[in-house]
């Protein structure tokens, strides 16, 4: 690919790619570099992409799986583990309306659990945009999210 | 689902080719809405940030950055940084590509025996970041270097900069009086990593490699004699004279104070 449309490629899906990382990271410099490695990383997806609703799709797939990767690596690190939820009792219609909740139990469950949680609950896209995304079948998310509730509802019930 | 704007009804709205009327429903919805306004606020910050920061300082090193896959293995070396002194302290820089013998310095001396010299490549941390270091990249004191070596058959292996106050150290074996041994491995990762110091300026970096051990003092008066020569010289100096059956990579960086 030439270097033309490295750069079309890259002004015209940066802005999105940027935002969604710092929307997961948090900061900057570290949105700044979760950028480069996504688009780095679906460049060639992003070129192929018939609309613009399937580039978004990959960027989401791919943006979204790197940076709760950074941020569970950002908590394996000097700061302690993934605090549990504060609230015992953690129903799924709380799940859905407390996002600061649903970071912080996600960040302490398998990735396949993480992303979807994350997509669904957190960004709000129904189940059938998250199966688009994460290229699962719609079934797949509908487990994930019932194993995600299940194993944040046992979080919860330990710290309290 | 939701009453509110998806995350990717959002990111569509960021494109270049965002439709007018999706546009005009979410800023209506906006209206009413604190949180969607709130979003669509901070996506569009966000967009503005990277077209007049982000992408001016990323554009150029991204159209020859390598694929992502080494900086996955870096994130997960363990940077324990070795005790220097802060005057000792060296950069290291990384430089790929085979370099063929040539001439250099007064008198013609061939710098270079032969074809087969050094392949190296350093990893930088500023922060939480890691990067692969690029020829020219600016650095900054305190962050921590450390670096991969392709030794290309041979066994030994001495590392030594020349800094912008025309201080030469040897990195590696640090203020060793010989070069050091390489296990017998096409890739050797160098051991420790180097914090910055604060001179400013141009620094080059000498990776010399043999079959045999070599004396540093002789590499270090010669990385010495071009720092006294001041720093357009270092910056001009790629390679240096060294004795028969040395081979040597060298690669500029420059150390400016940070943002």
């Amino acid at each position: 690919m030439g270097e033309d449309r490295l750069t079309e490629l890259y002004r015209a899906y940066g802005p999105a790619i940027y935002w969604r990382c710092h929307r997961l990271l948090g900061d900057r410099a570290a949105a700044e570099d979760a950028t480069q490695e996504t688009f780095m990383r679906v460049y060639r997806h992003l070129d192929r992409a018939p609309d613009a609703d399937e580039a978004l799709r990959w960027i989401f797939r791919v943006a979204t799986n790197y940076c709760l990767n950074e941020l569970r690596a950002r908590r394996s690190r000097p700061e302690p583990h993934a605090e549990p939820p504060e609230r015992a009792g953690v129903s799924p219609e709380k799940l859905h309306a407390d996002r600061d909740l649903v970071q912080r139990i996600a960040g302490a469950l398998p990735e396949k659990l993480r992303a979807v949680a994350w997509l669904h609950l957190v960004d709000e896209l129904n189940q059938e945009e998250v199966a688009r995304i994460l290229g699962i079948s719609r079934r797949t998310v509908v487990n994930r999210l019932a194993e995600f509730t299940e194993k944040a509802q046992k979080i919860a019930r330990r710290a309290a | 689902m939701s009453a509110h704007l998806s995350a990717m009804a959002i990111a569509r709205l960021l494109l270049p080719e965002a439709a007018a009327d999706e546009l005009a429903r979410a800023e209506r919805h906006a209206e009413s809405c604190d949180r969607c306004r709130a979003e669509l606020d901070a996506a569009r910050a966000a967009r503005h940030r990277f077209q007049t920061e982000v992408a001016p300082r990323t554009l150029p090193w991204l159209a020859t950055r390598r694929a992502p896959w080494w900086r996955t293995r870096t994130a997960r070396w363990a940077f324990g940084t070795i005790a220097v002194s802060t005057i000792a302290a060296a950069s290291l820089l990384l430089l790929t590509g085979e370099r063929t013998a040539r001439r250099c310095g007064p008198g013609s001396r061939p710098c270079l025996a032969a074809k087969g010299a050094p392949h190296v490549q350093l990893f930088a941390r500023q922060g939480e970041d890691v990067f692969e270091v690029r020829e020219g990249q600016t650095l900054h004191p305190g962050d921590a270097i450390r670096f991969v070596v392709q030794p290309s058959g041979a066994s030994h292996v001495l590392v030594a900069s020349v800094d912008g106050a025309g201080r030469a150290t040897v990195y590696h074996p640090y203020r060793g009086d010989e070069s050091a041994p390489l296990p017998a491995l096409s890739t050797v990762e160098i051991p420790g990593s180097i914090v910055l110091d604060d001179t400013l300026g141009p620094e080059r970096i000498y990776v010399f490699t043999s079959t045999a051990p070599i004396r540093a003092q002789t590499l270090v008066a010669e990385l010495a004699a071009l720092g006294a020569r001041g720093r357009e010289a270092i910056r001009g100096a790629s390679a240096v004279a060294v004795p028969e059956g040395v081979l040597q990579t060298s690669f500029l960086f420059e150390k400016g104070t940070a943002p």
